[in-house]
């Protein structure tokens, strides 16, 4: 196994629905239909029975339960659907092999954690929430990719991280010469999500030296605030370090900061018990 | 020690007159139907029930906790941010949140 090969799996992974990629596109058109969007989704059950769910959670705080896809858009807007419906095809696209020692539940913690921290910080250097989100959501997707692929292998790489008490990626790096970082952004690529959240996939280890904050620079900090906030339940679970040039660039005083822990700690159980697969 | 109020969301069927809103309440079309902060009456109630409103969220007041259960449970708090930081507090932004966070965590509201 090479890392042709492991492209070659992304590459063999099932598409997303067809409305799904419908939706991505339109994250970069200005001019959207979103009655014709709203009726499309309504075709697949299943995702219009699990958005309807998630629109109806206390995360956005309605009093009164909304029944259809049309109504949903109407209430809370056509953005906060798209994120909905892309984030519950994303935590339906992977199953667990039988069998398999990855640590399904923590993984899925770690991403709704990490898509939440980047919805909360995203309005503080204006970049959009909704956006962010979908990127936190899939940032480490390729970790996916490879656990499910490629479990006995995987095995090694859990293995070789208890020995060195290190992170994913050079654990990753080790066993297949690839981590999940450049694997998710050929996941991104091939289910067509725009390019900026496929940098932000690519990069979200490998923040910019200068510059004003991006979403690559939203999902970064997102990832690091995650397992800072000790979000994904795992003992050795550890922070990986923050540049002083991306902590500038967010540019948050201490009780924005502070705004930030207390929002995201708040959003993450909400959505953990809406997303989780 | 304060009471810090918090929203909690209930059924409309636990709902009590004086009860106060922490968030308002929108019919199926985004109306404000009562706003944020407004207090439950038994009018109010009424209404809210015949428009088929199933849950609301109100204020309520969190129980007041053991001043000794608290420093431990900070402390321990502390602990588990030196052990997530075990690799990254040198790093130079990593400092600076660990100190953010320390700070969230010894202010924090139990």
């Amino acid at each position: 196994m090479n890392t042709d090969d492991i492209i070659k799996a992304v590459r063999d992974l099932p598409s997303l629905p067809a409305v799904v990629n419908e939706l991505l596109a339109t994250m970069q058109q200005d001019d959207i239909d979103t009655h014709a969007l709203a009726a499309k989704i309504t075709l697949d059950q299943a995702l219009t029975a699990k958005t309807l769910r998630l629109a109806n959670s206390s995360f956005y705080g309605m009093p009164a339960k909304v029944t259809t896809i049309q109504q949903a858009v109407s209430v809370l807007g056509f953005h906060a659907i798209r994120t909905l419906v892309t984030a519950c095809s994303v935590t339906a696209s992977f199953t667990p092999a039988p069998g398999s020692e990855f640590d399904f539940p923590s993984f899925w913690r770690h991403s709704i954690a990490s898509a939440v921290c980047a919805r909360v910080l995203a309005p503080h250097v204006r970049v959009n929430p909704d956006t962010a989100f979908t990127a936190g959501l899939l940032h480490d997707l390729g970790t996916l990719v490879l656990a499910t692929r490629f479990p006995d292998d995987y095995r090694r790489v859990t293995a070789h991280r208890r020995q060195h008490d290190c992170t994913a990626a050079p654990a990753q790096m080790a066993v297949f010469g690839i981590d999940h970082a450049s694997v998710g952004s050929a996941l991104a690529r091939h289910w067509k999500f725009p390019e900026a959240i496929q940098a932000a996939v690519a990069d979200h280890h490998r923040p910019a030296e200068s510059g004003p904050a991006t979403l690559s620079t939203v999902v970064y900090a997102a990832n690091i605030l995650a397992h800072a906030l000790d979000l994904s339940g795992q003992e050795d679970d550890q922070v990986p370090p923050l540049s002083l040039a991306a902590w500038q660039s967010l540019g948050l005083s201490e009780a924005a900061w502070a705004a930030v822990f207390a929002e995201s700690e708040q959003l993450f159980e909400t959505m953990c018990q809406m997303l989780t697969p | 020690m304060s009471i810090t109020p918090t929203p909690n969301e209930i059924d409309l069927q636990q709902a009590a007159e004086g009860m106060i809103l922490a968030a308002a309440l929108l019919d199926a079309h985004g109306g404000v139907l009562l706003p944020q902060d407004a207090t439950l009456t038994a009018a109010t109630l009424a209404s809210l029930r015949r428009r088929g409103i199933e849950r609301c969220v109100v204020w309520s007041e969190a129980e007041p906790v053991d001043p000794a259960a608290l420093a431990r449970a900070r402390a321990q708090q502390l602990a588990r941010l030196d052990r997530l930081f075990r690799h990254s507090a040198g790093s130079d932004g990593g400092a600076m949140l660990l100190a953010q966070l320390r700070a969230y965590r010894e202010g924090a509201q139990p």
